[in-house]
């Protein structure tokens, strides 16, 4: 048997609960999806990092490493603000901490949700960044707008908060990241420039 | 399916009808589930993705062009709420496979050793693994659906097979 039959074979053992897709069938269209308020300041994505295409790598064990983020906000006008974060991890603390070189901008991570301020005005997120001990993926942030309910904003699913189209931007390695955002804001990839 | 199996006269922000509701629902909800049960780990949260997905399928009003708009769309969204429970305040404790009760009765045992040797992947290895060799994606079409590059992604299968090579010997096969 070959290694996809076996596994095909395997995880077809695992189903759905019948009742509870029935009652999701049942319920549907009684639940309105939270969406975002349009006038709120919002954050639009948070790629993810730079570093999973740079192929530097940072892990839980490297003490102080410093990696590279783009976050894209949006006001409330339709203007997008480009933010070149860089993240700090510390062994030692256990504190993880992203500080944006941008203005007025400033979020710092624990194991806690977090808060971030831009231009005065503050909102809460839940930011979960993972950091695995092999440390080839480590740096995928995701932000949710509210950590209970919201719509989760992150380098996938940005839920039409965005609009498609070739972004250019540099990391603070002076890199050029050309960040592609297609599918009606759904995928937003970022990658080094050829 | 009726309805999705080809484009539909349908706007976006036009509803589904019930039918083609119910005959999605039915049809997917074990992929969404499988989806949600490599990040979760548990029957119980994996259930609760599935409810999540398939209301956002409801009140999406998307417009799907084909079985595979609605199937990659269902998986992307499966992946995104399996994410955001799990980045939740009340699920940041992992709980190890052994530990948990949810492990389906299987009649052999490469089946069984498999599971756990899955289960005991890093949670980017198992999602990568699951849709490269259950859900039949190419590496292209995975980085697309997790947003990362296709070289990390073939990195993170290389690292996979190796793992459960080393762990499944003779089980699971150098290709």
């Amino acid at each position: 048997m070959s290694n996809k039959e076996l596994f095909k074979q395997t995880f077809s053992e695992l189903h759905a609960s019948e009742d509870k897709v029935m009652e999701a069938i049942k319920m549907k269209g009684k639940k309105n999806i939270k969406h975002f308020p349009a006038k709120k300041i919002i954050a639009i994505a948070a790629c993810v990092g730079t570093i999973l295409t740079t192929g530097v790598v940072a892990n839980a064990a490297t003490d102080g490493a410093i990696m590279d983020n783009i976050i894209w906000f949006v006001n409330s006008n339709g203007e997008k603000t480009q933010l070149n974060t860089s993240t700090e991890y510390s062994e030692k603390t256990g504190e993880k901490i992203i500080t944006a070189s941008g203005e007025d901008f400033q979020l710092k991570m624990g194991e806690k949700d977090c808060e971030i301020t831009v231009d005065g005005d503050t909102h809460s997120y839940g930011v979960g960044y993972e950091i695995d001990s092999d440390g080839d993926t480590a740096g995928e942030m995701t932000i949710t707008q509210d950590p209970d309910n919201e719509e989760m904003l992150d380098g996938i699913d940005l839920d039409g908060y965005t609009t498609d189209g070739i972004y250019k931007a540099k990391n603070n390695k002076g890199q050029d990241v050309v960040i592609t955002v297609e599918d009606n804001g759904k995928s937003v990839n970022c990658k080094i420039a050829e | 399916m009726k309805g999705l199996s080809h484009k539909t006269s349908k706007k976006d922000g036009e509803r589904m009808t019930d039918e083609e509701f119910n005959a999605v629902a039915l049809k997917y909800s074990d992929s969404i589930f499988r989806i949600a049960f490599n990040y979760c780990k548990n029957r119980a949260d994996s259930d609760d993705v599935v409810q999540n997905v398939l209301i956002k399928l409801y009140n999406s009003g998307k417009n799907f062009e084909s079985e595979e708009h609605i199937r990659n769309w269902l998986i992307r969204v499966a992946i995104n709420e399996s994410k955001k429970l799990l980045i939740s305040p009340f699920k940041k404790h992992a709980v190890p496979i052994d530990e948990l009760s949810d492990k389906p009765a299987f009649e052999n045992r490469e089946q069984s050793d498999l599971f756990d040797a899955v289960m005991n992947l890093p949670k980017k290895y198992r999602i990568v693994v699951y849709m490269y060799y259950y859900e039949d994606y190419s590496v292209n079409e995975i980085s697309k659906m997790l947003g990362a590059n296709s070289s990390t992604i073939r990195t993170q299968l290389s690292r996979a097979r190796n793992r459960l090579r080393d762990q499944l010997q003779g089980v699971w096969t150098d290709e």
